[in-house]
């Protein structure tokens, strides 16, 4: 079928295509307890067109363009109609010029997992198996869980030559904790994110949600605090850094969400406490957002781009450092920040308020405002250390960031992202101090 | 959305349009470009929530996000079937202050998740699911009906055909009142209007709710004064915040250019809304 679509696409008065095929195969399990409820399996072929039509309007050079579904039913009379009124469509866009990724020498392959080795079906049961296999308690138990494992088929053939495949996968899983000790039962949600099989990791993961799930149960409301230094323990931190990820963005600066400049210092002046350094590495193992190539076919490598605090240079796709003169670096979703200069045992040895778990955490990266309401954190004032929930912190990231330690500790989770996975490898643990506590 | 900059200060400020409709809801936006802007630009002096219990009025888009994240996904009802819903506890009971009437179904309102029928083939509803204060049902998808023994409400929703179908809201609204909006801001001596909702998240089990809203305006004296704050987050627990509901508009606006997940995923439109509300909340 591309074959056909590309031979219309040829055959059509236009600047520029993109066809962009992926063919998955999943399995599902929706389990409650550890009961299957419900299995799934699915095999789609999704194939999206991106026309583009260059013009020209007062001596300024345009490229328009417009993306289309192709359903692999449709004849070749359909495609080429659907096509026919994406180039019309794309003839009104007025986007400033911007080149494709042309055609390159280098080779790349599918991504190395243990998935390839044999159908989705078998590992199914073996993930079921470590993520259960700390269900072991009286009092708490994995209320719920559902499990999805996508093999990926990958291709993106373009006009200017680029025709790159290759296969990945994407594990996902979404599960409940529950416990009960004498008050009222609780709950905590966690979702995990992977592409090869390391059952160590869901079996800890699992595991720590069920320990986090014993201490909620025994929290006491988060009290009024002042003045206390508060940190961020596992997946909020990656939020919170994610700030820098966004701020370095070519796209975020284009759009002027961003004033970052490279060779300036992106975490504000006179920094008291760690310095971020960030690398964009496209081939972290486990990771779901792991790629050889973008969604333009340009191919990745990794990217230094912010040392000791100093932005050393923009990322983003062909068209927006096309925009700002920059070298593009494509579209990579792994952020990898250094560690920092405390162990969380050291950040333990002055009175904090530490989270672990918020009901939703967000940070606006334009504003650099971030709060969230707090479901699991322990507030230690000195002498003891009391598990803590409700109310709420909230900050903003440009007025705190000069004065923030990150951990020796490292951690590597998923960031939450509309439909686009993001990974984040970097500091468990994040001390910022002054951030506004809510109580009761 | 427009964004305004003064030094290191960046705010925006955003309105907006949806229901069902097609191109003219273009026609609708040209209108308000100006005066957006110039709220983005009085957002540069908004000042830093002071944390504390505060009276409030929440407009009807807040009053739509607290409606969705308390009673919306509280009582999806294939929670109920995983035990994760305190809701089952309180069907029939008060949850709410009797002012309070909140509906969910594609037939509650004519909006962005009106269908006749839904992705499982059972006709759209108007669901009543506080009458008065008291908790009366839940909505659910086929499946979760089934295993309740429960008529279903038609809420079964999938993201698109390659999705399993849950229970998922529709349009969720508060049904309005009969108290003026300038008696409600007359009424109080301290407080604030809160007036556009950025994001939610629910606790079905713990009945917890986290709002987080991006402007607020002083009330003092029984007057909205020119004080701005932003951004603020309101949480709480959800049967003291509707029980501490006092005063209900007769007004009526419901939002629908969100999405809404469940979970990290699963992505539908629905819409929310309702009239102006008071009531106390805790705010940060």
């Amino acid at each position: 079928m591309l074959d056909r679509i590309i031979n219309i696409l040829k055959n059509e008065c236009i600047s520029d295509w993109k066809v962009i095929q992926k063919q998955t195969e999943a399995n599902e399990l929706f389990f409650i307890r550890n009961n299957i409820d419900m299995p799934r399996l699915k095999k789609v072929n999704n194939i999206s067109i991106t026309v583009y039509k260059d013009f020209e309007e007062f001596g300024n050079n345009y490229r328009g363009s417009s993306t289309i579904n192709i359903h692999p039913t449709m004849n070749e009379e359909e495609i080429t109609t659907a096509i026919k009124d994406a180039i019309f469509s794309a003839s009104y866009v007025k986007n400033q010029y911007y080149p494709l990724p042309i055609s390159s020498n280098i080779i790349i392959g599918s991504l190395d997992s243990q998935f390839h080795m044999s159908p989705l079906v078998e590992w199914m049961p073996k993930i079921k198996d470590a993520l259960y296999k700390e269900d072991r308690f009286q009092n708490g138990y994995i209320n719920s869980a559902e499990i999805f494992l996508n093999k990926n088929f990958n291709r993106i053939v373009n006009s200017r030559g680029v025709d790159y495949s290759y296969i990945d996968f994407v594990g996902h899983i979404e599960f409940i904790t529950s416990w009960k000790d004498t008050g009222e039962e609780i709950e905590l949600y966690k979702e995990l994110m992977f592409s090869d099989f390391q059952p160590e990791s869901l079996t800890s993961a699992s595991k720590e949600m069920l320990e986090m799930s014993r201490e909620k149960a025994a929290t006491r409301p988060t009290p009024q605090l002042e003045s206390l230094p508060v940190i961020f323990l596992g997946e909020p931190v990656a939020e919170l850094l994610k700030h820098y990820y966004t701020q370095s963005n070519a796209q975020s600066v284009y759009l002027q969400l961003s004033t970052s400049k490279p060779q300036e210092s992106i975490q504000g002046d006179r920094i008291l406490g760690d310095r971020i350094n960030m690398v964009l590495d496209p081939a972290i193992s486990n990771s779901p957002a792991s790629s050889p190539i973008d969604a333009d076919g340009f191919v990745l490598s990794s990217q230094n781009i912010i040392l000791d605090g100093i932005l050393q240079k923009y990322w983003g796709t062909t068209q927006y450092c096309y925009y700002l003169d920059v070298e593009p670096t494509g579209n990579i979703g792994n952020m990898v920040f250094s560690c920092g200069s405390k162990s969380i045992a050291e950040m333990h040895s002055e009175a904090y308020l530490e989270i672990a778990a918020f009901s939703d955490f967000t940070l606006n990266s334009v504003t650099g405002d971030f709060a969230g309401e707090i479901r699991l954190g322990w507030h230690f004032d000195g002498k003891s250390r009391v598990a803590v929930c409700g109310g709420s912190i909230s900050g903003n990231i440009y007025k705190l960031q000069t004065n923030m330690y990150l951990s020796k500790e490292e951690q590597q989770c998923t960031s939450k992202e509309l439909h686009q996975a993001l990974y984040y490898k970097g500091p468990k643990a994040l001390m910022l101090y002054n951030v506004s506590v809510a109580g009761n | 959305m427009p964004l305004s900059r003064k030094g290191q200060n960046n705010k925006f400020y955003f309105k907006t349009f949806s229901g069902l409709k097609g191109i003219e809801i273009i026609d609708e936006l040209y209108p308000h470009i100006e005066a957006v802007a110039i709220e983005s630009e009085k957002m540069l002096e908004a000042e830093t929530m002071i944390p504390g219990t505060y009276e409030v009025i929440c407009s009807p888009h807040v009053t739509g996000l607290i409606a969705h994240e308390a009673f919306g996904h509280g009582v999806e009802m294939d929670v109920f079937v995983k035990g994760r819903a305190k809701a089952v506890e309180y069907i029939g009971k008060s949850v709410a202050s009797e002012l309070v009437t909140m509906h969910d179904g594609s037939k509650s309102a004519a909006h962005v998740s009106s269908y006749l029928f839904d992705d499982e083939g059972m006709f759209g509803k108007d669901t009543i699911i506080i009458d008065k204060g008291i908790l009366k049902t839940g909505i659910s998808d086929v499946l979760s009906a089934l295993k309740l023994g429960t008529p279903p409400t038609g809420n079964g929703k999938r993201q698109s055909y390659e999705k399993k179908a849950y229970a998922r809201m529709t349009n969720t609204i508060i049904a309005s009142g009969n108290d003026k909006l300038e008696d409600m801001i007359a009424s109080i001596e301290f407080g604030y209007m809160l007036i556009d909702m950025e994001s939610g998240m629910e606790d079905p089990k713990n009945w917890g709710i986290q709002c987080m809203l991006l402007k607020g305006v002083e009330i003092r004296n029984g007057m909205l004064t020119e004080k701005i704050v932003s951004p603020i987050i309101m949480t709480g627990y959800v049967p003291e915040l509707l029980s501490n509901i006092s005063m209900v508009s007769d007004d009526m606006d419901i939002a629908g250019s969100g999405m809404c997940g469940k979970g990290n995923k699963e992505y539908v439109k629905t819409s929310d809304g309702g009239p102006y509300i008071k009531t106390k909340a805790r705010l940060g």
